[in-house]
């Protein structure tokens, strides 16, 4: 499992052509629709991916402007 | 070589933030082991002169914003007391506040004031008590016991937490740890931040590959099987492959780069990592930008670039465009990273983007490859 030389590798490619890609996002892409359908319900939510953390700074944050 | 998307977003620092740290003591009744913040065993206080002068621009930023955060971190916060926290909270208007705590001093007081400044919590905690053990106070002893009681009063006042672990040897069977116990914790998020070397923590960070990418694998098959927790690493690196699958991935980053302001408890601003404040350096000078009680927030921000760190960071981030094929996920090595790591800022990967970015993107495809 060696680490792939960053330059050179085409990530997009690999994902596309990796089995259970699609199917890993249909599920969580349902699991984001659930949330925002069902305050209190059996997932998180609702609430933008990005509030859940505003402190960490490692994702997703937005600036204003 | 192969032909990779040109990633478009992260292009300089943007003139207002998304939401600003606040450090109100630096004070921190814990020793973690892992901690990197230099001033944690002194109790220096934030005036209110430093919250009145900082919630000038603030204010004006929350005003026109949907929502506009203010985050008090940097040492336990709590340890500045309830009343003192009020003051410094007093002067914010129209915004959210948020308080990062290891929880080992929340009490019915606390969550009493909590609710009355409707304020957001995010919990620090490794897990089960055996993996808390780099958790402890100035003593040597254990934190666990007296973090578990803060999750019990929150519990009691209904009060929802989210909760940042630190992992610091990571290991398919450590996620098998983690995940259950948290599910059972009721944080409605999780944040892993895998151990970095930074600050005054110079423990190495050079995990090896297949362990890490081996937690983060692991990790995604436990959180498909019961997606109750807010997931936000894993979750995070779904995003980009849905948006490479059928979207448009160079729409994930954004466009500029949050400044994020730390505002030490001296009205002094740090920018882009808050790992840096209370930090200098022979070559760059000290990493304060400004201080709120001589300018203005927002002018700070502006001149930012002109800085020779962040000069010197903008063009590492350039560097991280050219040379990595993780660029649309990542969105560029941190500052605190690049400096703590390689000592200076225009390097490209370190053991944070491996641990953190490229591995958990790696895991992540291994998992929904096996």
């Amino acid at each position: 499992m060696q680490h792939r030389d960053a330059a050179d590798d085409d990530l997009a490619g690999r994902v596309r052509s990796t089995a259970g890609v699609a199917v890993l996002v249909e599920e969580a892409e349902q699991t984001w629709r659930t949330r925002a359908a069902t305050p209190g319900g059996p997932v998180a939510g609702p609430r933008p991916f990005e509030d859940a953390f505003p402190t960490f700074y490692q994702f997703s944050n937005r600036p204003q402007k | 070589m192969t032909s990779r998307p040109r990633f478009t977003g992260m292009h300089g620092i943007a003139a207002v933030p998304s939401y600003v740290i606040l450090q109100p003591t630096t004070l921190c009744n814990l020793d973690c082991a892992y901690c990197y913040l230099p001033l944690r065993r002194y109790d220096r206080r934030m005036p209110t002169a430093v919250a009145v002068a900082t919630a000038k621009t603030v204010n004006e930023w929350a005003a026109p914003a949907d929502r506009f955060s203010v985050v008090w971190h940097g040492g336990e916060p709590m340890a500045a007391g309830p009343a003192a926290l009020g003051e410094l909270m007093a002067p914010f208007i129209g915004v959210e506040h948020h308080l990062q705590t290891n929880a080992t001093l929340i009490d019915d007081e606390w969550c009493e004031f909590f609710v009355d400044h409707d304020v957001h919590i995010g919990l620090s905690i490794d897990g089960p008590g055996g993996r808390t053990a780099n958790r402890v106070d100035w003593s040597g002893r254990a934190a666990y016991p007296r973090i578990l009681r803060g999750v019990e009063a929150l519990r009691r006042h209904g009060i929802a937490f989210a909760a940042l672990c630190v992992v610091s040897e990571p290991s398919p069977q450590l996620a098998r740890e983690l995940y259950p116990f948290f599910l059972e914790l009721g944080c409605y998020a999780l944040g892993i931040n895998i151990e970095e070397r930074e600050g005054v923590n110079t423990r190495d960070t050079a995990y090896a590959e297949e362990q890490v990418r081996g937690f983060w694998a692991e990790l995604t098959r436990l959180w498909r099987l019961d997606p109750r927790i807010e997931l936000r690493d894993v979750e995070f690196a779904v995003r980009y492959l849905a948006e490479l699958v059928h979207g448009d991935p160079d729409t994930l980053l954004p466009r500029r780069l949050d400044p994020i302001p730390t505002i030490a408890y001296d009205g002094s601003v740090v920018l882009l990592s808050p790992e840096l404040a209370g930090f200098s350096d022979a070559r760059y000078g000290d990493f304060a930008t400004g201080n709120v009680l001589h300018t203005p927030l927002d002018e700070i921000i502006t001149a930012a670039a002109r800085s020779q760190w962040i000069a010197e960071y903008l063009r590492g981030i350039e560097n991280c465009r050219d040379s990595c094929a993780y660029f649309g996920f990542c969105g560029g090595g941190h500052a605190a990273n690049r400096y703590f790591e390689h000592g200076r800022f225009d390097t490209t990967v370190t053991d944070h983007c491996r641990n953190s970015k490229i591995r958990l993107l790696e895991g992540v495809l291994d998992h929904a490859a096996s």
